[in-house]
């Protein structure tokens, strides 16, 4: 099939406005007459809130209103409050806010709210939180002798008893990962204001999920939808963390009492212990295998720590636990754990990354014991068309073999050195794979078709990655157009149609294809409504590149503006619309091989070359889909090294600034190597399917795998600290 | 909270009838500064700007040595031609300090007087035997650069004392310099551990005639090895009296564990490092010219 | 507000008279004095990269700096690299190489490149590197980052481009 548009490397549509400077994100927008919210945050990682005395913080000079956890009597869709009720859980959690005239005043009024709070225990270790006795984040809602469980899933395939009977090997081993930032570069901001007249409430943030926002933001503030209006931003940097509402709800509140517009912009520091970061995991597997290597039979206990409030984490967990590989007889248990640390929230991948690297790691160990070698036990294993998957789906292709086989042969897997170097320096190379299921979700879209032939498409998904720019393409194919006569207008949710939030690597696949519908029924009114005009049926009436023609009959043929001009005098305007939420999911695999230099006497571990496959199905904007896969891998090395948030005895967060939690620099990037594959095709538009979220996957596991090839040092415990290293090589000396 | 009054004193004696005030607080670079402000670490009444003062700036060769003034920014050091020459190893050093943004701003001075354990352009100084200019109500003294760290964020500077310059030696015959550091990041990171070394050797280039061992991060301040050093000094030098050497570093290192590294591996680093230094400036003193 | 002094700014090229109190620092003056809010503010304490302007040609974080101190140099921002409705030949590459995605650290990565380039037209791959180690880029990978400042290795001080209007 060739292609006008679909597979070009387009530049981003919104670039020219982002190099210039031009760009403007929620921290650089003002309102006339325009307050400052504030925050207060505990101090303390469980307590309780005896008093709180706001008197002398409203007599600040600027200050206008002070709200409390009073303020909201209901939590947000997650079931986290916005300011802290009679209890605070986490360290962070905010207690209360203010509004005054400036940023100061604002800051100075939070430190003259008193507030008394009797400390109480905490937990803060998932392991611990699960033991009988322990201290409990939700005292009054808990079975006490399993406390602080948050959730539960459980999926079960044959019989995995007798799997582990029939194998020849069984391994079993616990993996564990640490809590981390998303690291957008962006704050969180919101800015709220409303008419006084109407009662209407407009709130512009920084948000994957402008329609989500409104959902949850009509809740707690107890509004009906059609009175919020919630503008999306640009986003600098998400990834997850802007899924759920942050200081929306407050700044909303605050611009509802004084009656003026307020901004709330969040520090660097709260962003790090005060919003949704993503949450630490442990894993227990039971693996059995053949001789051969073949997977019979696997049991995962999975422990996830949600943090204070409840979160996802444990059914997204248990859905991906066989990973990319067939599995007859399986047995999973997932666990969301209450602990007194912050919310944890999404990061691209949710908690993919965290069980891959537990699953590669082991079957890496399983593969070292067997003597087989990486790439040839994951052959062995890598689903295929009609295998089932989790979710009661089979999978839709056979796919995964050539997406290992492709990182393995990029990489120069056959030619890697056979033996370690026996140097200072050991260089070592390791192999992961990693897979997502993408879920279109609620998609839609609108596309006018205007009277000189220009294309303008309308929808309410967040353009973080590039999107829109793919979405101009995929119009652009439809009509058979250049993409310079396609428009995407990222409306908001007075101005657009309703879509989920920008997560999951869903838009390209879903609302791409709304896009790609609404396209094909915007060709439709125009063959309707010139059908008669043309004497034929509208079925027969075929619109590419660029013109309107009869099939069979040539020479007579509109070019578009012909055809749209005309049409619009008919139907008054040619708007096509597409809305779906039922495309089946398509699953995305992802393969990595890492390059490693490891110092044997400083544990220092550096990613030299990270060779990257994946099956995108088709993708429609090349160089947008490189940037994802090397900006998710940059993510996996940092995840593989460096990135944690370490705590002090009391609860206490200590590195909440971006030299301490230490995110990859400049100078701490490999070598990229990046193979797109376009075979697995679902239902996303031309082939595509979301392409984010996988490639952060197998990362971690590349590494560690990588780490162990170099000096024989297997971590089970992310990051890969030099630490580590050196204490498990000085014991095997 | 009162907004402080900033003074722009252009002679030092200015300077210092300035500081003299209550909650007066010196600046240069304000790369420490400005972050501990908005924290309300510090709420100074009065900013003393420094950055006017004309003897404060520049480095240039005086009879006592190579002269460098305390307002030299970190990146001025890596470029600049006579630190190339008398003490390349402090360009070395500045040349992995922070990123071009704070290199362009913060001081020599300013670095030394913040007192961090992990001061970076401490290291280089202590292993030349540097010296500290400064100027008070009392006039004029000097401090020895071994003498100059005093606890975490604390110097021997007395209260409205100016650090003015620092005068490093002429540089020694024979003599190697290196330096080695530790973290997770190749750039950005504060180190676990900071070592640098000075081996001067004999004319037959066997002996080490004098030896000079500094390490950062492992004690409340960056600090000399001495035992380090005596191990090394009017000894043949081999390999395994430059392990004695890093094992005597690491005996006397004071680390602590704390959010980038334990205690224990901080004083192992110490030693690797060490030996890792103390290698390079030997090898180095041996390809200088007697 | 107490305390605010009359302070003289040039600013791409053109001066400004601005009242400004004594801990405002320049980013503050750039941002809301000046309206100048292509200068980002991402962590406050010099660790980012995203507030990164040049003063005489050399990148600094103006987080970093007091505004009293910025009087009598030259600023640059985002703003004033290239002429108005025209793209710096780095903004052009930046770009064409996809290696713009969310667009928050691109300002200050611009900058340092620029910084880089004026001072080093034919950087090596290192050179580019170590120049962006203070910038913090969480979308790219920095990959496409040093391949579009590679594209203008040996060329920047040329003319800057005519946006292409889409």
């Amino acid at each position: 099939m060739r292609f006008v548009a679909v597979g070009k490397r387009v530049p981003r549509l919104d670039g020219p406005d982002k190099v210039a400077g031009k760009t403007q994100f929620g921290a650089d927008i003002a309102l006339p007459g325009m307050l400052w919210g504030g925050i207060l945050r505990s101090p303390h990682a469980h307590a309780r809130i005896v008093r709180i005395r706001t008197d002398k913080a409203m007599k600040m000079p600027g200050v206008v209103a002070v709200i409390t956890g009073q303020a909201f009597p209901t939590s947000d869709g997650e079931g986290v409050p916005v300011l802290a009720r009679a209890k605070v859980r986490y360290e962070g959690e905010a207690v209360a806010a203010v509004a005054a005239e400036t940023e100061e005043q604002a800051r100075a009024a939070v430190s003259a709210i008193e507030v008394d709070y009797a400390p109480l225990p905490y937990v803060a270790d998932i392991r611990e939180a699960t033991k009988r006795g322990a201290t409990r984040v939700h005292d009054e809602s808990e079975d006490p002798k399993h406390p602080n469980i948050a959730g539960v899933a459980e999926t079960k395939r044959g019989d995995v008893e007798a799997g582990f009977a029939a194998a020849d090997r069984v391994f079993e081993d616990t993996f564990e990962t640490p809590w981390v930032h998303q690291g957008f570069l962006e704050p969180h901001v919101s800015l709220a204001a409303m008419d006084p007249a109407s009662g209407r409430l407009t709130v512009w943030t920084s948000t994957q999920a402008q329609f989500n926002q409104r959902a949850d933001l009509a809740n707690l503030l107890r509004l009906p939808m059609s009175h919020i209006r919630v503008i999306g931003l640009p986003v600098g940097g998400a990834f997850g963390g802007k899924n759920a509402v942050c200081v929306e709800p407050i700044a909303g509140e605050l611009a509802r009492r004084t009656g003026m517009p307020v901004k709330v912009v969040v520090s660097r520091r709260d962003d790090f212990f005060a919003t949704r970061p993503c949450g630490a995991a442990v894993m227990e597997l039971k693996t059995g295998v053949k001789k051969d290597g073949r997977l019979v039979a696997l049991r995962a206990r999975l422990l996830f720590d949600t943090g204070a409030y409840p979160g996802a984490q444990h059914g997204v967990g248990a859905s991906l636990a066989q990973g990319p590989y067939r599995v007859p007889n399986l047995a999973v248990t997932s666990y969301s754990v209450y602990t007194n640390r912050p919310p944890a929230g999404a990061r691209r991948a949710l908690t993919s990354p965290h069980v891959h690297f537990a699953l590669e790691s082991q079957l890496d160990i399983i593969a070292h014991s067997l003597g087989i070698d990486p790439l040839e036990i994951r052959l062995r294993n890598a689903l295929r068309k009609g295998d089932p998957v989790l979710g009661g789906m089979e999978m839709p292709y056979t796919v995964a073999g050539k997406v290992i086989r492709t990182a393995a042969e990029r990489a120069g897997w056959e030619q890697r050195p056979s033996r370690r170097s026996r140097g200072r320096k050991a260089r070592g190379v390791g192999i992961a794979a990693g897979h997502w299921s993408v879920w279109a979700g609620g998609s839609s879209a609108w596309v006018q078709v205007n009277e000189d032939g220009t294309i303008s498409v309308v929808t309410g998904a967040i353009n973080l990655t590039g999107t829109n720019t793919s979405f101009a393409q995929i119009a652009a194919e439809s009509f058979g157009v250049t993409v310079e006569r396609v428009t995407v207008h990222q409306g908001d949710t007075d101005t657009s149609p309703r879509n989920d939030g920008s997560w999951g690597s869903r838009v390209l696949f879903g609302v791409g294809e709304a896009v790609r519908r609404a396209c094909e029924d915007a060709k439709g009114q125009l063959a309707e409504g010139l059908s008669e005009e043309m004497g034929v049926p509208a079925d027969r009436i075929l619109i590419s590149e660029g013109r309107v023609s009869v099939r069979g009959k040539a020479g007579r043929s509109l070019t578009l503006a012909e055809a749209a001009s005309r049409a619009a005098d008919y139907r008054g305007a040619i708007i096509g619309a597409g809305a779906l939420s039922d495309l089946p999911f398509a699953v995305a695999v992802a393969a990595q091989v890492a390059e490693v230099e490891v110092d044997r006497e400083t544990g220092q571990v550096e990613v030299k070359r990270l060779t990257c496959s994946q099956d995108v199905g088709r993708a429609i904007n090349p160089m947008s889909v490189e940037g994802q896969v090397e900006g998710a891998a940059s993510q996996g090395i940092g995840y593989g090294i460096c990135e944690e948030y370490i705590y002090d005895a009391e609860g206490t967060l200590l590195n909440d600034n971006l030299m301490d939690f230490r995110m990859p620099t400049s100078v701490d990037h490999p070598e990229y190597e990046v193979a797109l594959i376009e075979e697995g095709r679902d239902g996303g538009p031309f082939g595509a399917k979301g392409v984010g979220e996988p490639p952060l996957v197998p990362t971690a596991a590349a590494i560690a795998n990588a780490v162990y090839d170099a000096v024989g040092v297997r971590v089970k415990q992310l990051p890969i600290k030099p630490e580590r290293i050196v204490r498990e090589l000085s014991r095997g000396r | 909270m009162a907004e402080p009054q900033m003074l722009q004193p252009s002679t030092l004696s200015e300077a210092v009838k300035a500081l003299a005030g209550r909650g007066a607080v010196a600046m240069a670079g304000a790369t420490d500064l400005i972050p501990a402000m908005r924290k309300g670490e510090i709420r100074p009444r009065v900013l003393v700007n420094l950055k006017g003062i004309a003897e404060m700036t520049g480095v240039r060769r005086t009879r006592q040595g190579t002269r460098i003034g305390a307002l030299t920014r970190v990146a001025d050091l890596l470029d600049d031609p006579i630190v190339a020459q008398d003490l390349p190893l402090l360009a070395d050093v500045a040349a992995g300090f922070a990123s071009p943004q704070i290199r362009n701003l913060a001081t020599i001075g300013g670095n030394l007087c913040n007192a961090a354990p992990s001061a970076d352009l401490a290291l280089p100084l202590l292993v030349v035997d540097a010296t500290a200019e400064v100027r008070g109500k009392g006039g004029r003294r000097k401090i020895a650069m071994s003498e100059f760290f005093r606890g975490v964020n604390r110097t021997a500077l007395r209260p409205g004392e100016i650090l003015t310059a620092i005068v490093v030696p002429r540089p020694r015959r024979r003599t190697g310099m290196a330096h080695a550091k530790l973290g997770v990041r190749k750039a950005m990171d504060l180190a676990f551990v900071g070592v640098a070394a000075t081996i001067q050797i004999s004319p037959d280039g066997k002996k080490c005639r004098r030896a000079r061992v500094a390490l950062g991060s492992v004690a409340p301040t960056p600090r000399r090895a001495a035992k380090a050093e005596a191990i090394l000094e009017g000894q043949l030098v081999t390999s395994q009296l430059i392990d004695e050497a890093a094992e005597g570093a690491a005996s006397e290192s004071r680390p602590v564990t704390d959010l980038r590294a334990s205690r224990e591996y901080r004083r192992e680093m110490t030693r690797v490092l060490t030996r890792r230094a103390l290698r390079e400036a030997f090898r180095r003193a041996g390809k200088e010219q007697p | 507000m107490a305390g605010e002094t009359a302070m003289r700014f040039r600013v791409n090229g053109r001066d400004y008279q601005v009242a400004a109190g004594p801990t405002e620092r320049l980013l503050d003056v750039l941002r809301a004095r000046l309206g100048l809010t292509g200068t980002k503010e991402g962590c406050s304490t010099g660790q980012c990269g995203a507030c990164t302007v040049l003063l005489d040609g050399e990148p600094g974080a103006s987080c970093m700096v007091l505004a009293a101190d910025a009087v009598g140099r030259e600023i640059t921002t985002i703003e004033g690299i290239a002429p108005p409705g025209e793209l710096h030949p780095l903004q052009h590459a930046f770009l064409e190489h996809g290696a713009v995605q969310c667009g928050f650290c691109t300002p200050g990565m611009i900058l340092s490149a620029k910084a880089l380039l004026d001072r080093k037209p034919k950087p090596s791959d290192e050179d580019i590197k170590r120049a962006l180690v203070g910038n913090l880029c969480r979308c790219t990978g920095y990959r496409k980052i040093l391949d579009a400042i590679k594209s203008c290795a040996g060329s920047t001080r040329g003319r800057s481009k005519r946006v292409k209007k889409r």
